[in-house]
């Protein structure tokens, strides 16, 4: 397994350098915001805001949480890079090598699995690094709502890249993603209709309370993602054992 | 006698290809060429004898293990070379080299750099830089530097430059050279299997034609080379192919002595494995493309 490990983390090496270089442009970003926030011209705003009223500056200050959160989540799109291995077996021709190795299917699939669950911890720490240095930098957020925010977001792309990953085997990882984007898209034409029946006010509110209920749940989203993640795995052995081989 | 590799009765349909009862014995210690043309069952054969894709019956036994029941131990004991490198472009032979490290029980980082260093392959160059040849060559380092006792090659010498090609056969005939390795290289280069190999096979549209000792095949065969009258004499059952020819017909016959005995009036002459090849392949109804 863990030569096969070896194999998915040089293909992915690239991947992870450019992991690295998002998490340090994310921090960077993030940080000069907040020093904007304090001494540049948001820090004017603000206080003209709240010379207005206390209203308006909350509303504000929402919509800075709600952007630093959605900034310091882009590490984690790196989560669905493991899947590229399989693009790069495919142009490597590497299926006939693979299975004329001494490896098992349990390896070959688990091998696989470790891979991506590496990249997604790799997303994970990125993520994570990036919100402690916010939190070091800004008066506006605590460690713990941050993170609560950043594993909830990693429990659903796990989850993601389970179903994703039990597809490429099942249909091809072309299919898949293909697959995987219209399910998103979806989701995303449902929630349309949903949000626009929606008031300024009940927007705003939403807005608010997404970030804490996202951290109260992100114990729940976790173990739900791990489990599902365990099933992915159990159900992606199957089908390889049952196509047994590359044909 | 010991046997490296036993396959019987092998077969798998697929829509426009049907692999036709495939047996192969091959003797611990010999060199076998797999022979055919393209398309006539060669990789499908070495697929399904690597377990890299499913048969519908038959048995193979390697080393006297179930290919498939004790396919990892089995595969331990296996190099195996391809027509192509499988290896990813941007891996370099020094990743190659930790990847397979944590792959076979038995890697010899030594071996491999060894090999590296006499086929002058650099280390740390991304192997999509490559010449064939040098990809070639990189496949054979692996498949030689884990203690393999079978050598399985698909193809490993076409496309290869001459100088290229006589190094390469130079080393499999070291490899051999104990009697303790076995290899069973599939190729349509005729010169290449004349040269080194022991056993014969024959393959064609999905059937064995032939399989045997590659001097005993050559001693056995003969050509007959005679004017169209004389031909007609022959009766049908006494050779296996013919064709017209400048001089009239030629025939392969495939008892060469007994031929001589009943036609003594007649020139035959030893036949080479490219004229047995084509020969059979026309009595199995296609002529080579």
């Amino acid at each position: 397994m863990k030569g096969l490990f070896i194999r998915d983390y040089y293909t992915l090496k690239a991947y992870m350098k450019q992991c690295f270089l998002v998490t340090a442009g994310v921090v960077l970003v993030a940080v000069l915001f907040f020093i904007s926030s304090r001494h540049g011209n948001i820090a004017k705003a603000i206080v003209s805001m709240e010379q207005e009223g206390e209203t308006t500056a909350k509303e504000f200050y929402a919509l800075i949480k709600v952007s630093v959160n959605m900034i310091l989540l882009i590490p984690l799109a790196y989560m669905g890079t493991g899947i590229t291995c399989f693009h790069a077996d495919e142009e490597a021709h590497f299926s006939k090598v693979l299975y004329s190795l001494p490896v098992t299917d349990k390896e070959i699939v688990g091998s696989r699995y470790l891979s991506n669950l590496f990249f997604a911890v790799v997303s994970l720490v990125g993520a994570i690094l990036a919100g402690i240095c916010v939190c070091l930098t800004s008066d506006y957020f605590k460690v713990t709502e941050i993170m609560g925010n950043i594993i909830t977001i990693f429990s659903l792309l796990l989850i993601y890249t389970s179903a994703n990953l039990v597809l490429a085997y099942l249909v091809g990882y072309k299919i898949a993603g293909n697959i995987m984007v219209g399910i998103l898209m979806g989701i995303w034409i449902l929630c349309i209709p949903l949000v626009a029946q929606l008031s300024e006010e009940k927007m705003m509110k939403l807005v608010r309370e997404l970030p804490s209920l996202m951290q109260e749940k992100c114990g729940i989203f976790l173990l739900v993602a791990i489990g599902v993640c365990v099933i992915s795995y159990f159900v992606s052995l199957r089908i390889v054992e049952k196509k047994g081989g590359v044909a | 006698m010991e046997y490296a590799l036993e396959v019987t009765g092998l077969s798998k349909k697929y829509k426009e290809f049907h692999l036709k009862d495939v047996n192969i014995s091959l003797p611990s210690g010999c060199i076998m060429g797999f022979i055919g043309q393209n398309g006539a069952g060669k990789t499908t054969t070495i697929q399904l004898i690597l377990d890299i894709i499913k048969g519908d019956s038959g048995k193979i036994n390697i080393f006297g293990m179930d290919h498939h029941k004790d396919g990892v131990a089995i595969k331990e004991e296996i190099g195996v070379v391809f027509d192509e490198m499988g290896y990813h472009e941007s891996f370099t032979p020094m990743q190659i080299n930790h990847m397979m490290k944590h792959v076979y029980t038995h890697w010899k980082e030594e071996v491999f750099f060894d090999y590296l260093s006499r086929f002058a392959l650099p280390k740390k160059q991304k192997c999509g830089s490559f010449s064939r040849g040098m990809r070639m060559k990189l496949q054979i380092a692996v498949a030689l530097s884990h203690e393999a006792k079978l050598l399985i090659m698909d193809e490993p010498t076409s496309g290869l430059d001459p100088v290229v090609r006589n190094e390469i056969l130079e080393i499999f005939q070291e490899f051999v050279v104990d009697e303790e390795h076995t290899i069973m290289m599939s190729s349509h280069m005729i010169g290449d299997l004349e040269r080194i190999a022991d056993m014969i096979t024959f393959i064609d549209r999905g059937r064995i034609l032939l399989s045997g000792n590659k001097d005993e095949i050559i001693e056995q065969h003969g050509m007959v080379r005679c004017k169209k009258e004389d031909f007609e004499k022959i009766h049908s059952d006494e050779f296996v192919s013919s064709r017209k020819s400048t001089v009239g017909v030629e025939a392969l016959v495939s008892n060469r002595k007994q031929f001589k005995r009943e036609h003594e009036n007649l020139l035959i002459e030893p036949a080479s494995l490219e004229e047995i090849l084509i020969f059979y392949i026309q009595r199995n109804g296609k002529v080579g493309d």
